[in-house]
């Protein structure tokens, strides 16, 4: 008896008062549990029934959000508190990604999509991505590049270990610095918060995974307009969010630092691992025919002497 | 009838002692994966280290074909992960050398192999983890690491192709063979992890895992003769 969950009312068939035929499984009830009195007759009310519109799609998670403010956040060490870190959902993401390469000048990137909830699975993912399909293109593109000659191309792993220093290093050491620099120097009207920083900066190198694989087309000039293209569509977004954080006087050095790190991490990028083998190919290649000509000048002029001699 | 009344049953201490005896049945059947018997001690070794093999056996099977989900997950062990990555390890590694490039064939060192391997796995557990999947963290990296097994073979097969005299036609035959390895490598793991993550979520915890065989698919095709 005790194991049963079910329990049966009697419909009373009195015209002031219905029962509703309710079930109630014990383990998952969404909201707050009713208690009945089963003596008397009366009709039951619920607010948190699982058949509201809008809740079809949040499971028992989104009802301990709702209650969250009234919970104590869970302290640095715990779990839980890097668990509300990762609490998205895959079009959130898709659409902070998105709203990172395209800015539109009236509307924050930052109070829209990140405000309420920033995450950290799209940035930590962002910047994985980021090394790998940076290594990946710039192995590739050095292949390209040495593709007709006869060059015994050897792929680099070591690009790997420079990549991840690089982007790892930009994506936490820049927030951090720019955070501190807000919280010390900036004026009151907007705060930013340490997470929505890295959140916004981690977000702002999705673009470079696109731009990375587009540099593997080898002309010159194509490739600088594409790292400006990327550059500026994703540092305006950033921009936009620094941009009411910072005090007057000093805005115009901190906001051209912003962009001018954001240009540097992404032209460094590009020459190292994608520019760099042009020039040394051609200064290689170039003594070798005239080692060949004066070996076979010399070689003919040995042969020609003894010959007049006979 | 307003309701059916709970009937409690209280009894009495009872006082007497109570005897009887227990039998254990199926003492002599050796499934039960880890918990102690008193006949481990006393079998031949040959029979200790048959049993580990036939359950790591069994998880490859299971890998190749992933019908049955629940043998790799209830009884995880991590022989099967440690076997696979040390063998791509050790054939994956550049060739002895220091920095100077004519000798030095550029790939990965061993432990470079085995921090990919290993803490990517964790990584990819943690992830899916912290997105609320619930799935315990070493079953997980069981799983990552028995699905490895897919890009290990299509190594060995790039491998042996490998002494041939290379073509085009031969590198378009190695890039097709790694990416079936990928492909499978990664059907598996998601038919044995797919379920454990919330809804909504899926996509956000499975991306992380095609990035993970991506990775060493990638190893695998560079890898390549002098």
């Amino acid at each position: 008896m005790a194991g049963s969950s079910l329990i049966d009312m009697e419909i009373d068939t009195s015209a002031d008062s219905q029962l509703q035929f309710q079930e109630f499984p014990a383990s998952n009830v969404p909201g707050p549990v009713a208690e009945l009195d089963v003596r008397s007759s009366h009709t039951l009310t619920f607010n948190h029934s699982p058949d509201t519109p809008g809740s079809d799609t949040e499971g028992p998670e989104s009802e301990l959000l709702r209650d969250g403010p009234q919970k104590p956040s869970p302290s640095f060490w715990t779990f839980e508190f890097y668990q509300k870190l990762f609490d998205v959902d895959t079009q959130t993401v898709v659409d902070r990604i998105l709203w990172s390469m395209i800015p539109r000048p009236g509307h924050s990137y930052l109070q829209h999509h990140i405000r309420p909830k920033p995450d950290l699975y799209g940035p930590f993912w962002i910047c994985t991505t980021l090394i790998f399909a940076i290594a990946i293109s710039g192995n590739l593109a050095n292949y390209l590049q040495t593709a007709g000659k006869d060059f015994h191309w050897k792929y680099n792993f070591r690009v790997v270990t420079y990549a991840a220093s690089a982007v790892y290093s930009y994506a936490w050491i820049t927030p951090m610095v720019l955070w501190a620099y807000l919280r010390w120097c900036g004026g009151q009207e907007a705060r930013l918060g340490f997470l929505e920083m890295m959140c916004v900066y981690g977000y702002s190198l999705s673009i470079y995974i696109p731009v990375s694989i587009l540099w593997l087309i080898e002309v010159d000039w194509l490739q600088w307009l594409i790292l400006g293209v990327g550059a500026a569509l994703s540092g305006s977004v950033l921009l936009m969010t620094a941009w009411p954080a910072v005090q007057k006087t000093h805005r115009l050095p901190v906001l051209a630092a912003v962009l001018g790190l954001h240009l540097l991490l992404a032209a460094g990028f590009m020459l190292c691992f994608f520019h760099a083998p042009h020039t040394s190919l051609t200064t290689t290649t170039t003594p070798q025919p005239a080692a060949v000509v004066s070996v076979s000048v010399s070689s003919t002029s040995a042969a020609a002497q003894p010959q007049p001699q006979h | 009838m307003s309701g059916e009344d709970a009937k409690l049953d209280v009894f009495e201490d009872f006082g007497a002692s109570v005897e009887g005896e227990m039998t254990v049945p199926n003492q002599q059947k050796s499934q039960q994966h880890g918990k102690p018997e008193f006949n481990t001690l006393d079998e031949p070794i040959r029979d200790t280290v048959l049993r580990d093999v036939k359950a790591v056996g069994v998880k490859f099977f299971h890998v190749l074909y992933p019908k049955e989900k629940k043998s790799l997950l209830k009884e995880w062990d991590l022989w099967g992960p440690l076997v696979l990555c040390t063998f791509m390890a050790m054939v994956l590694r550049g060739s002895s050398g220091s920095s100077d490039d004519s000798a030095n064939d550029g790939g990965p060192e061993v432990a470079e192999v085995f921090v990919i391997v290993w803490i990517g796995s964790m990584v990819v557990t943690l992830n899916s983890k912290l997105l609320g999947g619930n799935i315990s963290f070493f079953q997980s990296v069981c799983v990552l690491g028995y699905c490895l097994l897919p890009t290990t073979i299509a190594l060995i097969v790039c491998r042996i192709i490998l002494f041939l005299q290379q073509n085009w036609f031969l590198f378009i035959l190695r890039f097709v063979l790694t990416m079936l390895g990928f492909g499978w490598a990664t059907f598996a793991s998601m038919v044995f992890l797919g379920d454990s993550q919330p809804p909504g979520r899926k996509a956000l915890a499975v991306y992380p895992i095609f990035l993970f065989y991506f990775v060493i698919s990638w190893l695998v095709i560079s890898h390549s003769t002098t």
